[in-house]
C-alpha cells in the first residue's frame, strides 16, 4: 500500500517539479526566407510539404516562402539578402556566378529541364534538323534557358541556327496553333499540357535526346551565409529534400498541400504540373537533389559557347556538394 | 457460496482450463506453423522470382550480344558509323540492319526498340521507332557509357521521351580486330518484368509481388493496372529493411497502410528490392477458423459442464434441502413427517436415521405426556377441591366422607367432625331416602347431574343446593370413590322467571368458550347458528341450510343414532345433552364435534327453545388416533427387539426397558428398573459412562441444538452374578421446547464378539511371540553355530595337511568326508541365515521394475546359463511393489531350480506375468523333470529335497522363495506332472494391497 502511494505521489508530484524546474531555453527558430521562382505552385511543392509536416520546424526553422515573378532578380534577392535560399535554373545562377555574384547551388530540384520545342503533329517537323528555314518562338527576357538549349542542340548538331527564323513567345500559343509559327519553346510543366489540353496535338523534341542536359530549378545561396552558418544552410536543405522526397512519395498528397498555397486554385492543373515535373526531380539514377559535375561542367561549356558569359572561371565554385553529401552520406541514393 | 454455484463452478473450471490450455497450445502451435509455413512461401516466392528476373534479363542480353557479335551486323554497323548517309552503302546496310537484323528480333516482345548508337558521340544511328528517333544522343546514358565496354543492363528509370519507365540493355558491336564499331541498345519490353512480378503463385488472393529499387520507387506495379511503378515511393518497414541490402521477413503495414506478413530480399546485380506480401488477415484466416472452432467448443463444453455440474450438483443438494426442510418442519413440532429421500447414499442413510429419530422421539414423547398428564390428573382432584369456590365433597365408596373443601365449611359451618361420616346426617330426615338414591345411582350410572337437594347446616338452617356428582375411577378404572359439588342456589331459587332465561342463555354461551353456538326454535324447526358455521363445514356463506333437518342429514350415519338419543332424553326428561359426532363438510370430509346444550321450557314444563355449543375437536381426535396407532408400533418394536432399549429420565433415573433386557440379564423388568447404574455396571463401565454423562450433560442442557450420540462398550451384572457385555448408544430425547427430557439408551448385546475378540488377540501375542522366539533363535543358532563348524572344518584340514605322510589312504578318505560333511552342514546353516533373514532383515518395500529384476537374475546366473545352455525368455512384467532384493532372490531361487532340474532337453524357461484385481500372479514355466503332485507342498519346506545327491544344493531355494512371497502377503504353489515339466505361480499384490 505504502509503495503504491509513493509511486502515486510520485506520478501526480513530477510534473509539477518538472514545471519549476530551470530548463534550457529552447532556441528561438531561425528565420529563414526562401525566394521561389515564380508564384506559388506546383512547382515549389517539396518546399510546401517540408513547411506543413514540419520538417522545417524541426529543424528548429521559420520558413517563409516569397513567391517570384515578373521583374523580380531571384539572385539579387539572395544577394542582397531579402532572401536566404532562393530556386533558379541553374544556368542564371552560373551566369550570375560568373558576373561575380556570390551565390552557390546547393541543390537541384529539377534535374531535366523542363524544356521542350513543340511543332504540330502534322507538320512534319519531327527533329532538330528539319528546324532549318522555320519560325521558331523563343524571343523573350525570361527565356534564356530556351534560346541556350536550341543554339546548343543546333550547334551541337550542326545545324546552322541563323537558318532558323526566331520570333517572340506566344502564351498563348496563338500563332502556333494557326500555325504561323512552326516550333515553339514550352515547359514540359506548363504549357505544353495547356496544348494538349486543347487537343492540340504536338511533336515533342526534347533537347535531352540530342546531348544537351541542363539543370533547371536549382536551389542556391548566398555564399555569405555558407560561410557564415553552413549549419542552417545544412537544415534547410535536408528539410527541403524530405518535403521534395515526400512529393514524388505521394504526389496526390503533395498536390493537396499545394492547394494550400497556389495562386491558381485549380487541383487538375496543379496535378497535371506535378505529374510533368516528376520524371525532372526523379530519374531513377541519382536521389532527389544530388548533382553530378558532369553536368554542371556540360552547362558550363555551353554557356561558354554560346557566348553568354564573358570571362571564364571555375565551374566548380558555381555550386557545392558539400551538403547534398552530407545528407546523402556521400552516395548519390 | 452455496453447493450447485460451488459445483457448477467447479465443474465449469475443471473442463474449461485443460479446454484453454490444450486450446491455446492447439491454437499457438497452429500459428506458428501456419505462419512459419506462409514465412518460408514468401520466402521461396521472392527467390524464385528472383531467379526468374535475373534470368529474363540475363537472356535479353544474352540475345542483344549474339546480335552484336552477327557478322553482317558488324559490318552495317561499321558502314553506318563511317559512311556518308547519302551513300547507297548507307542506305543498303540500314536497310539491311533494321530489316534482317533489329526488327526479327523484336518479334519476340522482349524488347521494345532496337538501336545503334554511335560509340563516338552516342547519336542514335538507327532505331526500330522510326527515323524520329535517329540522331538523338544518347552519350550521357549509362548504357551508351558502359554499353561501349561490355554487355551492360541498365536498371530501370524513367524515360522522359516515351514517358515511362525504361530498362536498357547494351552491347559493343565489335569488328574483327576488336574494334568498337558502334553500340546495341534495347529498351526492354517491360510488361514481362511485370508480369513475372504479378503472376501468381497461387498462395492467396492478397498475394503481391514488386519490385523496388534503391530510391524507395515502385519498379513494378504491386496490382497491375496500379500505375504506382517509378511514380511513387514506398516506405514500408519491409522496404527500409531490404534496402539497407537485408534479406527477411516481417510483419507490417504495406504501402496501403493493411498489416500484411512480407518477405523481402535485396536483388545486388538489378540494385532493388523484391518484396513479397500476403494479408495478414487472409493468411491467418485458417487460424481464426480454428480459433472460433476453439471457442466454440469452449462454449459447448463449458455449456456442458455447466449442466453437468447443476445436475450433480442438484443430486446432492436436492435430498440435502429435503433433509432441512424435514428437519425445519418436524423441529416445528410434527413428528409425522418423514423424510422422503430414495437414494441409498450417504444423505440417504442420513435421512433414514434422521426418520428414525423422529419416530423414537415422538414415541418417548408421547409416553411422557402421558405420564405427565396422569401425574396432574391426579394431582388436580386434590388440589381441585381446594381450589373450586362451590362446595365439594369426596367420598369412598360407601359414601362416607373423605374429604371436603373450605367452601363446605363457609356454606355449612361444619368442620373435620363430619369425615367419616354420611352425607345423610347432612339433610333432612325426609331427604335421607333421596340421599341414598343418589349415592346408588352415582355407583351405577358413574354421575348425578343437578340433584336439588335441601342441606341442613350445622346452625340448623336450610340451605337449598344443586348438587353434581361422579364417580372416581383409577387408572384401571375401578371405582374408589364418589365426588360431588354442590351450588348454593337459594338466591336462584328467588330469582324471577324473566331473568331465568337470559341468564341461562348467557351461560351457556360462557361456557362454551368459542366455536359455534346454536339456537333451535323447537317448535319451528329452525336453527340459528352463531359463528362461522358455514366457513366451518365448507359452504359460502349463508348456505349451510338454517334448519334442524339439514343439522341432522349432516350427522354421521353411525353417530346419529346415539346423540338423537340423547337429544330425545334431554329434552323428555332434563338428563344432560352432550355428545360427540361426526358432522359432514360440503366436500364429503367429516369434523369431529363435541355438542352441548339445554332447552329452555315453558311454564307447562315444555321445551320451546334450545341452546348450545359446539366445539371442533377434529385435530385433538386425530392425533390421539396417530398416538395411538404409532405408540402401538413402537411398544411393538421395542418388546420384540433383541436389543435392549432404555430411557432414562434426566435424573438419570431408569424410566423405561424393553423386555428383552430380562432375557439378557435374567432380572425381571421391575427389578432391573429399581437397580441403580451403580448397581447395574461394572465398576469400570460404571466410570466410563459416568465421565460421558459428567463430561456431555452440560453441553446437552446449554445447547438446545446439542444431541449426545454417543457408544460405549458397557459392562452390565446379570441376575447370576455373571456380566454381559453391550455396545450403548446413547442419543438425548428433548421436549417441544428444546429442554432434554430422557436419555434414551440402545443396547447391543456384544459378549461374545467381545469374548472372540479378546481370545483372538491373546492368541495373536502368543503367535507372535513364539515366531519372534523362533527366528530370533534360528538367526542366533545358524550365526553362532558357523564360527565352530568353521573351527572343526579346518583344523580337520590342518590335521589332514600336517599328517597327510602318516596317515593311510582310509584316513585321508574320512577326513575329507568329515570336511565335505562340515562345509555341507556350513551351507545349511548359511541357507538358515538367510531364510530367517527373510523377515528379520527385509528391506522397506519400494516400486520395483519387474523388467530390470529379471535382466539382474539373468547376469546373476550367467554362469549357469551358458553351461546348461538354457533357454530364459519372458513376457513384459509390470512394476512390482516390493523388497528388490528379495524380489531378485525370489526369481533367482526359482529359475535357477528350473535350470537346475532340467533333465536331459536343453532346459527352457519361461517367465510371465498376469494382471489380476488386486495383484500380479507371476509364473515360471520350465520343461524339466518335474514333480509329483504328492510332493507339492513338501518341496517348500526348508531342506526337504526331492532329488539325491546327484543334483547340487541344500534344498533351501525353495523354502527361501516361500517365505519371501509370503512376506510380500502372496501365495506360492506349483503345478506339475513327473516328466512334464513344472510351472511355479506366486502372486505379489499390487501398492495398497500388501501387508509390510
Amino acid at each position: 500500500m505504502r509503495t503504491v502511494n509513493l509511486i502515486m505521489a510520485t506520478i501526480l508530484l513530477v510534473p509539477l517539479f518538472a514545471g519549476c524546474m530551470p530548463q534550457p531555453v529552447p532556441k528561438p527558430a531561425d528565420r529563414v526566407t526562401l525566394q521561389l521562382k515564380w508564384v506559388h505552385q506546383a512547382q515549389f511543392a517539396g518546399f510546401y510539404m517540408a513547411q506543413e509536416k514540419g520538417y522545417y520546424s524541426r529543424e528548429n526553422l521559420a520558413v517563409t516562402f516569397t513567391e517570384g515573378g515578373q521583374g523580380i532578380d531571384n539572385i539579387e534577392q539572395v544577394v542582397s539578402g531579402k532572401a536566404d535560399f532562393g530556386i533558379s535554373s541553374a544556368d542564371s545562377i552560373m551566369l550570375s556566378r560568373s558576373e561575380g555574384s556570390p551565390v552557390t547551388a546547393v541543390a537541384v530540384i529539377y534535374k531535366r529541364s523542363p524544356v521542350v520545342f513543340v511543332t504540330l503533329a502534322n507538320s512534319g517537323i519531327k527533329r532538330p534538323a528539319d528546324f532549318l528555314d522555320r519560325t521558331a518562338a523563343l524571343e523573350g527576357t525570361a527565356f534564356v534557358d530556351a534560346r541556350l538549349q536550341f543554339f546548343s542542340m543546333m550547334e551541337k548538331l550542326g545545324l546552322d541556327h541563323t537558318r532558323v527564323r526566331t520570333v517572340p513567345y506566344e502564351y498563348d500559343y496563338a500563332s502556333f496553333k494557326k500555325g504561323e509559327i512552326d516550333i515553339s519553346y514550352s515547359y514540359t510543366t506548363g504549357g505544353l499540357f495547356r496544348l494538349l489540353q486543347q487537343g492540340i496535338e504536338v511533336n515533342r523534341i526534347l533537347p535531352e535526346d540530342y546531348g544537351i542536359h541542363m539543370y533547371s530549378d536549382t536551389l542556391f545561396t548566398s555564399d555569405t551565409l555558407i560561410a557564415d552558418n553552413p549549419d542552417l544552410v545544412a537544415r534547410f536543405i535536408r528539410a527541403s529534400l524530405k518535403g521534395w522526397q515526400d512529393t514524388i512519395g505521394n504526389p496526390d498528397e503533395a498536390v493537396r498541400v499545394t492547394m494550400q498555397y497556389a495562386r491558381e486554385k485549380d487541383s487538375s492543373l496543379q496535378s497535371k504540373m506535378m505529374e510533368a515535373q516528376l520524371p525532372l526531380i526523379y530519374d531513377g539514377e541519382d536521389g532527389v537533389g544530388w548533382m553530378r559535375s558532369e553536368i554542371w561542367s556540360g552547362m558550363y561549356q555551353m554557356l561558354l559557347n554560346q557566348k553568354l558569359m564573358d570571362k571564364g572561371f571555375d565551374p566548380a565554385t558555381a555550386y557545392t556538394m558539400n551538403f547534398i553529401n552530407e545528407i546523402y552520406g556521400g552516395s548519390n541514393r | 457460496m452455496n453447493f450447485l454455484t460451488k459445483l457448477t463452478l467447479l465443474f465449469i473450471l475443471l473442463s474449461i482450463i485443460p479446454l484453454a490450455v490444450v486450446g491455446y497450445l492447439a491454437f499457438e502451435n497452429g500459428r506458428q506453423s501456419l505462419e512459419q509455413n506462409t514465412l518460408n512461401h514468401l520466402i521461396s516466392i521472392n527467390i524464385l522470382k528472383e531467379a526468374e528476373l535475373n534470368s529474363w534479363v540475363g537472356d535479353s542480353e544474352i540475345m542483344l550480344r549474339q546480335l552484336g557479335i552477327r557478322p553482317l551486323v558488324q559490318s552495317d554497323a561499321d558502314i553506318l558509323v563511317s559512311a556518308d548517309p547519302a551513300s547507297p552503302e548507307y542506305r543498303l546496310a540500314y536497310e539491311n540492319l533494321l530489316k534482317s537484323h533489329l526488327a526479327p528480333m523484336l518479334e519476340e516482345n522482349r524488347f521494345n526498340e532496337l538501336f545503334v548508337l554511335n560509340p563516338s558521340d552516342g547519336r542514335v544511328l538507327i532505331c526500330t521507332e522510326g527515323v524520329g528517333h535517329e540522331g538523338k544522343y544518347r552519350d550521357s546514358e549509362p548504357y551508351f557509357l558502359e554499353g561501349k565496354k561490355r554487355t551492360y543492363a541498365q536498371n530501370p528509370y524513367y524515360s522522359i521521351g516515351p514517358d515511362k519507365v525504361t530498362m536498357t540493355v547494351s552491347t559493343p558491336v565489335r569488328d574483327r580486330q576488336g574494334r568498337l564499331v558502334a553500340v546495341l541498345a534495347g529498351h526492354l519490353n517491360l510488361n514481362q518484368m511485370a508480369d513475372i512480378m504479378l503472376r501468381r503463385s497461387g498462395l492467396s488472393a492478397s498475394e503481391e509481388t514488386y519490385l523496388v529499387n534503391k530510391f524507395n520507387f515502385f519498379v513494378t506495379d504491386p496490382k497491375a493496372g496500379l500505375g504506382v511503378a517509378m511514380r511513387k515511393s514506398i516506405h514500408t518497414d519491409g522496404v527500409t529493411v531490404a534496402l539497407a541490402h537485408n534479406d527477411g521477413v516481417g510483419f507490417y503495414d504495406n504501402y496501403a497502410g493493411t498489416p500484411v506478413i512480407g518477405a523481402y530480399r535485396w536483388i545486388p546485380e538489378l540494385e532493388m528490392c523484391i518484396i513479397t506480401e500476403v494479408n495478414q488477415d487472409e493468411a491467418f484466416d485458417p487460424i481464426v477458423a480454428l480459433r472460433n472452432i476453439l471457442l466454440a467448443m469452449g462454449l459447448i463444453i463449458a455449456t456442458l459442464a455447466a449442466t453437468g455440474g447443476v445436475f450433480f450438483a442438484r443430486t446432492i443438494t436436492s435430498p440435502l434441502l429435503k433433509l432441512a426442510k424435514g428437519a425445519d418442519v418436524i423441529g416445528r413440532g410434527n413428528m409425522d413427517y418423514r423424510i422422503e429421500i430414495k437414494s441409498r447414499d450417504e444423505i440417504g442413510r442420513l435421512a433414514d436415521a434422521f426418520n428414525t429419530m423422529t419416530t423414537s422421539y415422538k414415541q418417548v414423547e408421547n409416553k411422557r405426556l402421558i405420564a405427565e398428564s396422569q401425574v396432574v390428573a391426579s394431582r388436580t382432584t386434590l388440589e381441585m377441591i381446594e381450589i373450586i369456590p362451590d362446595p365439594v365433597f369426596a367420598y369412598d365408596m360407601h359414601g362416607r366422607i373423605t374429604q371436603f373443601n373450605r367452601a363446605v365449611t363457609g356454606l355449612l359451618g361444619y368442620g373435620q367432625e363430619i369425615i367419616g361420616e354420611l352425607p345423610t346426617m347432612l339433610v333432612t330426615e325426609s331427604e335421607v331416602p333421596r340421599v341414598l338414591e343418589a349415592i346408588k345411582e352415582i355407583a351405577e350410572v358413574g354421575f348425578l347431574r343437578n340433584k336439588e337437594f335441601s342441606l341442613k347446616a350445622k346452625d340448623g338452617k336450610h340451605i337449598p343446593v344443586l348438587l353434581n356428582a361422579v364417580l372416581r375411577k383409577d387408572r384401571e378404572g375401578n371405582p374408589v370413590g364418589m365426588m360431588a359439588v354442590l351450588r348454593d342456589i337459594t338466591e336462584i331459587k328467588q330469582a324471577s322467571e324473566t331473568l331465568q332465561e337470559s341468564e341461562e342463555r348467557f351461560r351457556v354461551a360462557a361456557a362454551s368458550a368459542s366455536d359455534l353456538i346454536w339456537e333451535w326454535d323447537i317448535p319451528g324447526g329452525r336453527l340459528e347458528w352463531y359463528g362461522r358455521i358455514d366457513e366451518i363445514l365448507g359452504y359460502r356463506p349463508g348456505e349451510f341450510p338454517r334448519t334442524i333437518e339439514a343439522w341432522e342429514t349432516a350427522i354421521h350415519k353411525d353417530d346419529i343414532g346415539h346423540i338423537n338419543a340423547v337429544l330425545e332424553q334431554h329434552l323428555k326428561e332434563g338428563t344432560k345433552y352432550e355428545g360427540e359426532y361426526r358432522i359432514q363438510r360440503k366436500d364429503g370430509t367429516y369434523r369431529y364435534w363435541v355438542d352441548h346444550g339445554s332447552a329452555l321450557r315453558n311454564e307447562a314444563g315444555e321445551p320451546v327453545k334450545m341452546i348450545g355449543a359446539c366445539s371442533d375437536i377434529t385435530e385433538r381426535k386425530q392425533a390421539e388416533e396417530s398416538l395411538q396407532a404409532s405408540e402401538t408400533q413402537y411398544r411393538l418394536l421395542a418388546d420384540h427387539t433383541n436389543d435392549m432399549i432404555w430411557l432414562m429420565d434426566m435424573n438419570l433415573k431408569t424410566v423405561y426397558l424393553s423386555p428383552s433386557t430380562e432375557k439378557i440379564s435374567g432380572f425381571t423388568l421391575q427389578e432391573r428398573m429399581e437397580l441403580t447404574m451403580e448397581q447395574s455396571l461394572t465398576p469400570e463401565s460404571l466410570k466410563l459412562a459416568s465421565d460421558l454423562f459428567i463430561k456431555e450433560l452440560p453441553y446437552v442442557e446449554a445447547d438446545p441444538d446439542y444431541n449426545l450420540i454417543h457408544t460405549l462398550e458397557l459392562e452390565y451384572y446379570c441376575k447370576d452374578g455373571t456380566t454381559r457385555w453391550t455396545e450403548d448408544t446413547f442419543s438425548v430425547i428433548r421436549d417441544n421446547s428444546g429442554k432434554p427430557a430422557f436419555i434414551l439408551g440402545e443396547a447391543r448385546d456384544i459378549t461374545e464378539r467381545k469374548s472372540n475378540a479378546r481370545a483372538l488377540a491373546e492368541k495373536t501375542v502368543q503367535l507372535e511371540r513364539s515366531n519372534e522366539e523362533l527366528q530370533r533363535f534360528a538367526y542366533v543358532a545358524s550365526h553362532d553355530l558357523k564360527e565352530p563348524l568353521r573351527t572343526i572344518s579346518s583344523y580337520l584340514q590342518l590335521l589332514e595337511r600336517r599328517n597327510k605322510s602318516k596317515l593311510d589312504k582310509e584316513a585321508v578318505e574320512f577326513i575329507d568326508i568329515a570336511v565335505n560333511g562340515a562345509s555341507r552342514l556350513q551351507n545349511m546353516i548359511s541357507g538358515l541365515l538367510e531364510y530367517s533373514r527373510v523377515e528379520t532383515k527385509g528391506e522397506q518395500f519400494e516400486i520395483v521394475n519387474g523388467e530390470s529384476v529379471i535382466i539382474q537374475v539373468i547376469g546373476s546366473l550367467k554362469k549357469s546359463i551358458e553351461e546348461s545352455k538354457a533357454d530364459i525368455t519372458h513376457d513384459p512384467l509390470p512394476e512390482i511393489y516390493g523388497d528388490r532384493e528379495q524380489l531378485v532372490r525370489l526369481f533367482q531361487n526359482l529359475i535357477s531350480n528350473s535350470i537346475r532340474y532340467h533333465g536331459k532337453q536343453q532346459p527352457r524357461v519361461h517367465i510371465s506375468a498376469e494382471k489380476k484385481i488386486s495383484e500380479y500372479a507371476f509364473s515360471i514355466q520350465d520343461n524339466g523333470i518335474g514333480i509329483a503332485p504328492e510332493y507339492k507342498e513338501q518341496i517348500f519346506i526348508i531342506f526337504q529335497r526331492l532329488q539325491g545327491r546327484e543334483v547340487p544344493g541344500i534344498g533351501l531355494g525353495l523354502a527361501v522363495a516361500k517365505r519371501i512371497v509370503e512376506r510380500h502377503g502372496g501365495r506360492i504353489w506349483l503345478e506339475s506332472e513327473p516328466g512334464q515339466g513344472a510351472t511355479f505361480y506366486f502372486t505379489i499384490p499390487m501398492k495398497g494391497g500388501n501387508r509390510q
